[in-house]
């Protein structure tokens, strides 16, 4: 009796006093738990958004390099002229500084590594110009769509031959000196003609915009728009000079010094205005007039001023055929020059 | 001139060529040279032109020449303004800044000219309006800049 007594009053007592204890202290521990919990998962959420930040940086990042990549493929893929060494470089910065008054960018190489003036510069798509000026490691390059710029080219069905003027940023290309009588179609790609050397044979430009004839002109009115993304080059190619072969056939090709190029209008076949420095280079020049004149040594006054002697005096007879395919060496020659240090 | 004198305008100018990299046309390291002038440290803004000058012609297009022409008349107007201003008052370099972006458009056309090139003249224009906006407040952020970093130790 005082058994069950005991049990039913001094456990429910001990019981009743201990059990909100043992509920406050389980609370607490719980509560304690809870916290400790959440601040572990606080910690694990932290680290788990840094994880998701730091690869998100490696998929942007490995993105950029695969779009990298897939630019460099299409530069390796393409096969540079024969005789011409390919040099891949990279655009640094576009028109710099308050004296950048032309269409320039500027590329990390210089004349000690293969850009030395007027070495072509091109991408997988198409021509983007000439290296314009030069230092050791640096370089500028003038872009096409300069007004100074000067290319000859060809038109790839049709083989009309004009010279490729550029009208300005952003602008279109006018194709110069198409006699009336020529065809040339829209939608038809324009070519380098590889007159005078400055250019490789059949390097792809520009694609015809519009044809439009004048009463008044000779010629008729071509615009083409460059192939070549030159708001957004990153990197590039240039094509270094084949070296000539001694006792080749040459013509003597306008010289050019350090201080003043080669005009307009001196160049040889369909008047390509400028010298191998400044083929492009031929600024508001009238090259076109003087078409299937010999070239001369003439300097004219109106050319940007190299930077360098270029590394080409005579230069051998461009074939008569044209063709569509890089300009294969004359015989004989060797197929680049070795690289330089 | 001494260590951290000579870090911070290798700063400015590193940071100045990058900047220029946004604003293609554009001359943002003459605020430092302006800072120079107001220093009235001969020895410093011989220095810094002279580094200034070699970064801007190298990167430029035109023969050399413009630059130099375009610095000269910087000090030009420096001098005979300050006769009738502070020099580090905001209206004077406001003033010096109409005269720059004038001088920019003047000077870049005649020396493209003299060489005979064809330069798009609208962009030009613009270009100039542009640095002679862009002068203030960069001058203002490199005199706050330097005060910053080098006290007032460095005004004379």
């Amino acid at each position: 009796m005082l058994d069950r007594l005991a049990e039913h009053a001094g456990l429910e007592f001990v019981g009743a006093i201990l059990k909100p204890g043992v509920w406050a202290r389980d609370q607490v521990v719980s509560s304690w738990n809870n916290y400790l919990d959440l601040v572990g998962v606080r910690e694990e959420n932290e680290a788990l958004r840094e994880q998701v930040r730091t690869l998100s940086q490696q998929v942007q990042v490995a993105s950029e390099e695969r779009a990298e990549l897939v630019r460099l493929r299409a530069l390796l893929e393409l096969e540079p002229p024969e005789g011409w060494r390919p040099l891949g470089a990279r655009v640094v910065a576009n028109r710099l500084g308050p004296q950048a008054a032309l269409e320039s960018a500027i590329i990390s190489r210089g004349y000690y590594s293969g850009a030395g003036p007027g070495t072509p510069v091109l991408t997988h798509e198409g021509v983007v110009g000439r290296v314009y000026r030069a230092g050791p490691y640096t370089a500028t390059v003038l872009l096409l769509t300069d007004p100074g710029s000067r290319i000859a080219v060809l038109s790839a069905a049709n083989r009309t031959a004009g010279i490729l003027v550029g009208t300005g940023p952003r602008g279109l290309l006018e194709m110069k000196y198409v006699p009336q009588n020529a065809r040339i179609e829209v939608g038809e790609l324009v070519l380098t003609s590889g007159l005078e050397g400055a250019f490789p044979k059949g390097v792809p430009v520009a694609r015809v915009e519009s044809v439009s004839q004048s009463d008044l002109s000779l010629f008729q009115t071509v615009y083409a728009s460059p192939l070549a993304d030159l708001e957004a080059l990153e990197e590039v190619l240039l094509l270094e000079r084949p070296p000539v072969q001694p006792g080749a056939q040459t013509l003597p090709l306008p010289s050019v010094n350090a201080t003043q190029g080669v005009g307009p209008g001196t160049g040889q076949g369909s008047g390509q205005g400028g010298g191998a420095s400044s083929g492009q280079g031929g600024h508001g020049g009238n090259g076109g007039h003087r078409a299937q004149q010999a070239p001369s040594n003439q300097p004219a006054p109106r050319a940007p001023r190299p930077q360098a002697q270029p590394q080409v005096t005579p230069q051998t007879v461009p074939q008569a055929a044209p063709q569509m395919v890089p300009q294969s060496a004359p015989a004989g020659q060797q197929p680049g020059q070795p690289p330089r240090q | 001139m001494n260590f951290s004198n000579l870090v911070w305008w290798a700063c400015f100018i590193v940071g100045g060529v990058w900047l220029q990299q946004l604003l293609p046309g554009i001359d943002l390291l003459v605020a430092g040279l302006l800072v120079s002038l107001q220093e009235r440290r001969l020895y410093q803004t011989f220095w810094l032109l002279l580094v200034l000058l070699l970064v801007q012609e190298g990167t430029g297009t035109l023969a050399f020449g413009s630059t130099a022409l375009w610095y000269g008349a910087l000090i030009v107007f420096f001098n005979v303004g300050r006769w009738l201003f502070e020099a580090e008052n905001l209206v004077f370099v406001v003033l010096l800044s109409l005269g720059l972006g004038a001088c920019h458009f003047l000077f870049t056309l005649m020396m493209a000219s003299l060489q005979q090139l064809d330069i798009p003249q609208d962009r030009l224009f613009l270009e100039s309006v542009w640095q002679a906006c862009v002068i203030p407040p960069a001058w203002w952020l490199t005199h706050f800049a330097r005060r910053r970093c080098m006290g007032d130790a460095h005004s004379v």
